[in-house]
């Protein structure tokens, strides 16, 4: 009796040690998953957002603008972005056009908007000649705000791209 | 006679039983590490390659300072693969700092293998061009949209023609003015994509040679011609804007004959874009067929420097 105990005794004890282990590695990974669906549900970042139109949505190659550049595109007080990211098209084919601000106070949301949609203006009075089969991207419905976040949005699906980012910056 | 007594410990357990769990243990926690392992792996390569791997295609270019990146996630959605040719660039000293997959690459390299097999040199000297002023159509535009030049360096704009060059106004500025206030020491023309499907290639010549000659007349620049890049068989099959390799072909080769009798010098760089049939090489082809990847424009200032200095 006492040898078939210690048989059994040195079975389980390796088997409750390799299920204490594999817990252990479903507790981690769990942890994880919860962290990566926490951090997509929070990703608002202008970049992310840019990131995720551009990736669910055809775009033609576009360059980024950034700091050194931004004053050559968006006439906006570098000082009241708390962040952006902006993209055009490069080889000068395409108007589209991707730009998120997030601003640091919803108070200057206003006065971005104005500069954008001069932007718009710009795009339109460009392409409307060269491009008239490109101009269905530049819609009317090219500028979105939601409270301290401002976009511009010119690209092939822009309900789409709108979609995105009213969800992302939730 | 006496029995041997076996060795136990305060519970009464063999060491051989002892041993015996131990190499379970090892074995049990080996098997399930190489498990999770394999299957962690498997999940790693389902993540990457559905929403990430067209990313991968196109590269980030990012500058330290007045260089702008081509975006990642607009080549996500090209075709074709232009990480050959967009590998590295490397101006001023201070190369670009291109990144494809996620990792930086080195600078140290100037040269990228075309598909056909042929090295093209991408290294130029942003310094180099800060005297000199590129007049083109969209095509152009590239260069200071890309920020591979600043934008007082590129007098050009969407639909510009030859013959429209002396009277159109670019962000307030007349080509004259441009001229004037800027006083280049070079200037590259680039004109004739945009007319050579629709009108007779002769006139746009003349066209071509009337600014020339203006040009030399008012400013003692020295003048380079390029001659205009060829399209993709797609975009000549589209018919956009008419252009064939033939009227392309035609035109370059009555542009080179009529710049050889002015003060100009005529640049054949349509042959450096081109494929063994003439074609737009897909490499460097925006999906227009017709316009430049960022990584063109690399190739052609990299040629344009070599070609002048």
């Amino acid at each position: 009796m006492k040898k078939i105990t210690k048989f059994l005794a040195a079975l389980l004890v390796p088997a409750m040690i390799i299920s204490l282990t594999a817990c252990g590695g479903d507790t981690s990974s769990t942890a994880t998953e919860n962290s990566s669906a926490q951090s997509s549900v929070n990703a608002s970042a202008p970049a992310d957002i840019t990131s995720k139109i551009m990736t669910d949505i055809k775009f033609p190659s576009m360059a980024e603008i950034k700091d050194d550049r931004l004053a050559s595109y968006y006439d906006i007080d570098a000082s009241k972005i708390d962040s952006f990211s902006a993209f055009i098209c490069g080889s000068g084919a395409y108007p589209d056009e991707i730009a998120i601000f997030k601003m640091k106070s919803s108070d200057d949301v206003q006065t971005v908007k104005t500069v954008l949609e001069g932007r718009v203006e710009k795009q339109t009075t460009t392409f409307k000649d060269y491009t008239p089969d490109e101009m269905y991207k530049i819609d009317g419905k090219n500028i979105v705000v939601n409270g301290n976040y401002i976009a511009l949005i010119i690209c092939s699906d822009n309900a789409g791209a709108t979609d995105t980012f009213n969800n992302m910056t939730k | 006679m006496a029995t041997k007594k076996k060795k136990t410990n305060k519970f009464g357990i063999t060491p051989s039983v002892i041993f015996l769990n131990l190499t379970i243990i090892l074995l049990l926690v080996i098997i399930f590490f190489f498990a999770y392992n394999v299957i962690k792996g498997d999940d790693e390569t389902v993540s990457v390659s559905a929403p990430f791997t067209p990313v991968t295609e196109e590269q980030e270019i990012s500058t330290p300072e007045s260089v702008p990146t081509e975006s990642d996630n607009s080549s996500v959605n090209q075709s074709k693969d232009e990480s050959s040719l967009s590998s590295e660039t490397s101006y001023d000293e201070s190369s670009f700092d291109v990144t494809s997959d996620e990792t930086s690459s080195d600078e140290t390299s100037s040269e990228d293998t075309s598909s056909e097999g042929e090295t093209v040199d991408t290294y130029f000297d942003r310094e180099f061009f800060d005297s000199s002023l590129f007049i083109g159509d969209s095509i152009s535009t590239g260069l200071s949209l890309y920020g591979f030049l600043d934008a007082e360096n590129v007098f050009a704009t969407q639909g510009l023609a030859p013959s429209t060059v002396l009277s159109i106004e670019i962000d307030g500025k007349t080509f004259s003015g441009k001229i004037a206030s800027f006083k280049p020491e070079k200037i590259f023309i680039m004109l004739g994509t945009n007319s050579v499907g629709y009108g007779n290639a002769e006139d746009l010549v003349d066209s071509m040679k009337t600014l020339v000659d203006n040009i030399s007349s008012t400013c003692k620049s020295e003048i380079y011609v390029l001659s205009i890049p060829p399209v993709t068989r797609d975009a000549e099959a589209r018919q956009d804007n008419y252009l064939t390799i033939d009227a392309i072909n035609e035109y370059n080769g009555l542009l080179k004959t009529a710049i050889s009798g002015t003060k100009a010098k005529f640049i054949d760089f349509n042959s450096i874009l081109s494929d063994s049939d003439g074609y737009f090489n897909e490499e460097y082809a925006e999906m227009d067929g017709i316009h430049f990847m960022g990584s063109t424009y690399q190739v052609m200032l990299s040629y344009l420097q070599k070609t002048t200095q």
